[in-house]
């Protein structure tokens, strides 16, 4: 399967990046992770889009907790 | 050890089980599917079976499986890269999946004994198969014998694989033993190694089959670590991960074991698959399966971070 012309996402210095193929074959491996790939940039970044609303979210919810707590 | 010489071709590589991703409302979610495969893919698998025992194939309609089989195809995932595991009660439906199997041009087709709440005699499943075959004749499709665990399907007797491989034996291709009994590979390479290629889906076991290729449900998180244990054959070298102690992949197989071991196997893979792609909707299982209990949250978190995963290199 060619994925030359697929998009990644990649944790790299604790954020989410959106990345092509051809920019990720430069990266050191020690330097992200891998978290998945996609066939588009527009994919990518749709899941993209859902991983920060479900980061939001959480944060949402560690905020509610302390405001409950005190 | 199979000799593949003699033997029809059968499958070569790490093709894992893949999970199914649901939504919310439970309907299967075939963007989150075509990624997670794309993403295996990419990480050296050699194709992926869909709707398996880990795909929880039983709780999806023809109709969705059919769907999710046209879009993969769509969007570009290679025909030849997906085995489909044909599920059901009713030997039309199965023999609708081969048909759809056939017409996509997909890999190949696990078939499985059927559901049933009585016992089933040799006559009775030899029949079932029989029917099978006698009304998907024109199918090309490659079929393996799919051992799943006894407690939810009716075990195969081995005087019904023997007829059926003998009756049939230009279209099965092998027999895949899912029912995680490490004894019955032996059992079954004693008895039809002459005949079928066997395969294991016991990752642990692949040094012992010496099999070219296995269905693997830890492959859905730690792919490169079976793919290394694959090829590593009775040379098995240590895994080069960074920051980790130096292992084998033996023993990371093991440890990964260890920690499901204590927890529902499709919910549990589901949970650490959403900790590895950081997307929370992978959590979700489709009922009749149900999500992880905060208690074996806590213990699964807990055992997984001591496992120390590095998916760039596992």
């Amino acid at each position: 399967m060619d994925f030359s012309t697929s998009w990644f996402i990649i944790d790299r210095n604790k954020k989410h990046e959106v990345i092509s193929h051809e920019d990720l074959s430069k990266l050191d491996p020690h330097t992200y992770t891998l978290l998945q790939n996609f066939k588009s940039h527009q994919d990518a970044m749709s899941e993209m889009a859902q991983l920060v609303k479900q980061n939001i979210n959480a944060a949402n919810e560690k905020i509610d907790h302390i405001k409950k707590a005190h | 050890m199979n000799n593949p010489t003699q033997l029809k071709s059968g499958f070569h590589g790490v093709w894992p089980d893949v999970l199914s991703p649901v939504k919310a409302d439970h309907s299967l979610d075939l963007h989150r599917l075509e990624s997670h495969i794309r993403t295996l893919l990419y990480k050296g698998a050699s194709g992926v079976v869909v709707f398996g025992e880990c795909g929880e194939g039983p709780s999806f309609s023809h109709d969705e499986k059919t769907q999710a089989l046209a879009h993969l195809v769509k969007e570009g995932i290679p025909s030849n890269a997906m085995m489909l595991a044909c599920v059901d009660s009713s030997a039309p439906e199965v023999a609708k999946l081969i048909h759809l199997a056939d017409y996509l041009k997909l890999h190949a087709v696990l078939i499985s004994t059927p559901f049933y709440y009585q016992d089933l005699s040799t006559d009775g499943l030899v029949s079932y198969f029989d029917f099978l075959f006698e009304h998907t004749q024109k199918s090309s499709t490659p079929c393996y014998l799919h051992l799943l665990p006894n407690k939810v399907h009716h075990e195969l007797p081995e005087a019904v694989i023997n007829t059926v491989l003998d009756k049939h034996h230009d279209r099965i291709f092998g027999i895949i033993n899912q029912t995680g009994s490490s004894s019955l590979n032996q059992d079954l390479l004693k008895s039809f190694a002459e005949k079928v290629l066997i395969y294991s889906c016991l990752e642990t076991d692949i040094k012992t089959l010496k099999s070219a290729g296995i269905i693997s449900a830890m492959a859905n998180i730690i792919p490169k670590v079976v793919l290394h244990q694959l090829h590593a054959g009775e040379d098995v070298q240590a895994l080069q991960i960074p920051g980790l102690k130096v292992k084998t992949s033996d023993e990371r197989l093991v440890e990964f074991q260890t920690i499901l071991a204590q927890h529902p196997s499709i919910a549990a893979y589901k949970y650490l698959l959403a900790q590895v792609y950081k997307n929370h909707d992978w959590k979700l299982a489709r009922p009749p399966l149900s999500n992880l209990d905060s208690t074996s949250v806590a213990a699964l978190e807990k055992s997984f971070a001591t496992f120390d995963l590095h998916p760039n290199f596992e």
